[in-house]
């Protein structure tokens, strides 16, 4: 018997011979689709360049509970030692700013972790949905009459109405925790069907002391929408607010990542087989690029292999996806890019970051990653679908800390840091035991929707290759005046909700458009829509050129909003999915093969 | 006294029993609020931690006392707190360089640092046919650079990626969870009053053993790269087109501190007669000052992680390094709120470490003058904007 799997690089079920779906990327948008498509019976195959650090994932245990991880709460592993991010010693990537400059590989172009579950496995999970105005954006800055030169706004081939079962059913496999109405909800998120099914999260210090100074400014902060277990859900633990979340797997399987959930369903129904360390090289086309024929990745020994399926979906995240397309057609324009579409419109979130540095510990190595949040600075109005007048588009505020020693220690041996240590005679080991870059730090992260520009693009290096011998990525990234502005009218605010809440001192992270952004919030390049000539993929995620090739990643996104991406990526990729087994009423799909409660 | 596990632990074991959710429910009644929280201070598990011994290894006993003076220069003992020195950071450091990415000892075309314990402990010697067995310092010969280091004294190999998910430091929170896992839970079955299926209690005593301990293997790609990071891009031709695999800072360890500690020790014999051990520290920071600024910044980086890392890896001897900058270390699987169905809000902090407000009496003043210092020229001197020194700091009062 060979489900489930006893085959080293494998999970799910090792008998299945002939596929019907072939998924790349096994992360937020991959895991999705492959749990809407096993449950309907499809037969699907996901390949996953990362490895797998969730053993025994497939099996069945006790109350559905998913084995122990091999995530744990350990610095050198999870952030100095490169455990799940993609290495760039082995896979690099370039950057520049503009067509100009030649390309500089650089050790982290918005890098992503590479492992089962994808990188949603080691982010905060902070789960809040677009809101209703995010897919009519174009409509609503041109009624507005606000226009940006060089940028590409588009409206989304689907509503937020179309969109929100999919949300729900998003909240319910996740496990989102949060308000849904009244005090500790957030006033501008759009209208829901359905209440959070978990209980918010149980505030943290620094979250309670920002959100103190917010509301002495008469802001109304809000619990963040997270998918942290509040209490025992789907056979997976609640969370004991261990610290050390954002960057690391969950030790106890309390984060609802896309691992534990809708990957885990989809392999335990059977109908689903999963090879780890299994890194893509192309899409095998027919010889008019319109049919994915099959695909071909590098397994762990270093060796060629080509698989095939009746219909294949890309869910690497937007940058691998993109060169994927690129990869596959050396001697054409790209796969998609019939219309030139094909890696353009990239968007990262214009991020801010407000530091407050507080007499008190705030003891940011406990709790959770993201407790509490602000919706003000987005710049809409309440109910989230109509603009605000008098301020421009910025993006919602997460109120975070540090949770990581090392790290911190190393943002003291800054260049400019030691400067200033020199200048105030204090010694390292001063600043290591006092602790303000970790245990006194308060973080305002704003994530500003930034404008989608088809300058901002991704391509292949024409220099750089990787470990395999392939061209690597290469990312031409500018921002635009459009967030930019948005920054400078936000940053006062930002520093006067720090000193409501009591900060000794508050500067902001400086920004250097010469170095790559670092969000980890990845969309666009594969843009939707339902004009061919102005999209790469239709409204279901399926190529407008090719006729058996779909989409469930980021890079899908026509514009990328102030708020967290994942859920959104989520919803979208069950939707895509549902749309491949009941075309044209996907919802049909909802509700099947939940097993939770 | 609990014992670590020195051995790597299997793969999960997954317990067969199955349990109905109205016993799992009737069971979580029960165990809630049954007894009250019992806490363990001053974290028992760390005096229990792998120790320090005299490591064989790739530097040699000449490079480590250098590189003790070193590290003990970066973050030195003085006379109310520790430094580098008493922290092991070298120990550290040297099973980092010592870490040999070509040696397979298990055969199981996995590397794992295990894989140098047991060449060099003989306790499982090279076989034949094996990738790369017999290279035990991965250099890509078999030969007199091998034999040497496999007959050096101990090694004590530690991980480069330590398992997970615990490291048996924290006791397991007293609620009963519903996703018991037997990987986890050596506690003895109890069997269920009305002869049902046999279910897991974990008790307030109960530490999990010690899953960092383990070595986990590295995939072919990370092998790679801990192959550069420590022997350089020449060891690994696939990467001829990649800039960064020979221009980064944490590559080519082992030349890079060989050239580092043989330069600070030249450098300590023209400018002042003397070895580097035997200077002053201010001696030693002139010393710092003439090196290559590369790699004082690659020894610092590598001091603080000796200083901070999780024991297994060989620094932070004892948590002394936690201790210094007042870090809890690992938590789980306590944790900091205890889930609890029977307060409001479902959770209950640790008194003596809350989870939304201040330590009891914790000391709230601030920092020191020098301290207080950097963060104003830091606040006044923002590159990009004007940076604001508030005019009324307080300490915030959490209203409990």
């Amino acid at each position: 018997m060979s489900f489930p799997s006893n085959t080293p690089g494998m999970l799910g079920n090792t008998d299945l011979q002939r596929f019907d779906a072939l998924i790349i990327g096994s992360g937020a948008g991959g895991s999705a689709a492959a749990h809407v498509l096993a449950a309907a019976g499809q037969k699907v195959l996901v390949l996953e360049a990362g490895d797998n650090h969730f053993p025994g994932l497939d099996r069945t245990t006790i109350a559905g509970t998913p084995p122990w991880p091999l995530y744990s709460n350990d610095e050198i592993k999870m952030s100095i030692r490169n455990f799940d991010f993609q290495d760039p010693l082995v896979e690099p990537r370039t950057f520049r700013q503009t067509e100009s400059e030649v390309a500089q590989a650089h050790p982290d172009v918005n890098n992503l972790t590479r492992n089962v579950g994808g990188a949603a496995v080691i982010s905060s999970v902070s789960y809040p949905r677009f809101t209703a105005i995010d897919f009519r954006m174009a409509k609503a800055l041109q009624e507005a009459g606000r226009e940006y030169s060089g940028t590409s706004f588009a409206d989304w081939p689907l509503s937020y109405d179309e969109l929100e079962p999919f949300y729900t059913e998003t909240d319910v496999l996740s496990g989102i925790a949060g308000v849904t109405a009244g005090e500790g909800a957030d006033p501008f998120q759009s209208w829901r069907s359905q209440p959070f099914p978990l209980p918010p999260q149980p505030e943290m210090y620094v979250g309670r002391v920002l959100a103190n100074g917010a509301k002495r400014l008469n802001y109304e902060p809000f619990n963040y929408p997270s998918a942290v277990n509040t209490r025992p859900y789907d056979g997976r633990s609640p969370c004991v607010g261990c610290g050390l979340c954002t960057n690391y797997g969950c030790a106890r399987n309390a984060k609802g990542s896309p691992a534990v959930t809708t990957l885990r369903k989809a392999l335990l129904t059977g109908n689903c087989q999963l090879r780890y360390n299994a890194h893509v090289s192309r899409l095998v086309m027919d010889a008019a690029r319109q049919h994915v024929v099959g695909v071909e990745y590098i397994d762990d020994d270093g060796q060629k292999q080509v698989s095939t399926a009746d219909y294949v979906i890309l869910a690497a995240s937007p940058i691998e996806s993109v060169r994927l397309c690129f990869l596959s057609d050396p001697y054409g324009p790209g796969i998609g890019n019939t219309y030139g579409h094909l890696g353009r419109h990239m968007m990262f979130h214009f991020q801010t970051i407000a530091v407050g540095i507080f007499k008190q510990r705030l003891h940011g190595e406990r709790g959770r990653s993201i407790t509490n949040g602000m919706g003000e600075f987005r710049g809409i109005e309440k109910g989230g679908a109509v603009l605000r007048s008098d301020s421009p588009l910025g993006g919602v505020i997460e109120f975070g800390t540090s949770s990581e020693p090392i790290t911190a220690a190393r943002e003291s041996l800054q260049p400019a840091a030691i400067t200033f240590a020199q200048l105030s005679g204090v010694s390292f080991k001063q600043l290591l035991v006092e602790s303000p870059f970790q245990a006194h730090i308060a973080v305002m992260i704003m994530h500003g929707e930034d404008a989608p520009q088809p300058s901002n693009r991704v391509d292949l290096d024409p220099n750089v290759h990787d470990v395999f011998g392939l061209r690597v990525p290469r990312l031409t990234y500018k921002n635009h005046a459009f967030e930019l502005d948005a920054a400078t009218f936000y940053k006062p605010k930002m520093l006067a909700v720090l000193e409501a809440a009591g900060a000794a001192y508050g500067f902001f992270q400086p920004f250097d458009p010469s170095v790559p952004p670092t969000s980890r919030h990845i969309m666009g390049g594969l843009r939707m829509g339902d004009d061919p000539h102005e999209s790469v993929c239709d409204r279901w995620g399926k190529f407008h050129d090719v006729d058996n090739l779909y989409c469930v990643d980021g890079s899908v996104f026509v514009t990328g909003s102030g708020y967290n991406p994942t859920p959104t990526i989520i919803a979208l990729g069950l939707r895509s999915a549902g749309a491949i087994v009941s075309p044209g009423s996907p919802e049909r799909v909802l509700g099947r093969g939940h097993g939770g409660r | 006294m609990r014992q670590l596990n020195p051995r790597a632990i299997p793969p999960a074991h997954i317990a067969a029993v199955e349990i109905s959710r109205r016993q799992l429910l009737r069971l979580l009644v029960a165990g809630a609020g049954a007894t009250a929280l019992r806490l363990r201070h001053g974290a028992p598990a760390l005096a229990d931690a792998p120790r320090a011994t005299p490591v064989g290894g790739f530097l040699s006993t000449d490079e480590l006392v250098i590189l003790d003076a070193a590290t003990a220069h970066i973050i030195p003992t003085d006379s109310t707190s520790v430094g580098a020195r008493e922290c092991g950071a070298v120990d550290y450091i040297q099973s980092m360089l010592s870490f040999l990415p070509g040696s397979d000892a298990n055969c199981d075309r996995h590397v794992t640092a295990a894989d140098l314990s047991a060449t060099v402990l003989g306790v499982q010697g090279p076989r034949r046919g094996c990738r790369d067995a017999g290279d035990v310092d991965g250099n890509g010969a078999v030969d007199a650079g091998d034999i040497a280091l496999a007959e050096s004294a101990v090694f004590d190999a530690r991980p480069v990626y330590a398992g997970g998910p615990f490291s048996g430091r924290q006791p397991q929170p007293h609620f009963l969870e519903p996703s018991r896992n037997c990987r986890a839970c050596h506690v003895a079955p109890v069997q269920d009053a009305s002869g049902g299926a046999a279910v897991v209690l974990p008790t307030l005593d109960y530490y999990p053993p010690n899953f960092f301990a383990e070595h986990l293997p590295l995939p072919r790609l990370q092998a790679l790269s801990w192959k550069i990071r420590i022997l350089g891009a020449d060891a690994v031709p696939e990467v001829a087109d990649n800039p960064l695999a020979s221009s980064l800072l944490e590559t080519d360890l082992r030349r890079k501190y060989r050239e580092g500690l043989a330069s600070l020790e030249t450098i300590s014999q023209q400018q002042f007669g003397k070895s580097f051990v035997q200077l002053t520290a201010s001696q030693q920071s002139a010393v710092f000052n003439k090196a290559d600024p590369d790699f004082i910044t690659l020894l610092t980086y590598n001091t603080v992680e000796g200083l901070l890392c999780a024991p297994e890896y060989g620094g932070n001897r004892n948590g002394l390094g936690w201790q210094l900058v007042g870090f809890d270390g690992d938590s789980q699987p306590l944790g900091y709120t205890i889930y609890d169905e029977s307060v409001p809000g479902n959770y209950r902090e640790r008194p003596d470490h809350p989870n939304a407000g201040p330590n009891p009496h914790e000391d709230c003043s601030g920092f020191s003058r020098k301290v207080a210092n950097f963060l104003t020229i830091i606040a006044q001197a923002d590159l990009t904007q004007p940076g604001r020194r508030f005019t009324a700091p307080y300490c915030f009062d959490v209203e409990s």
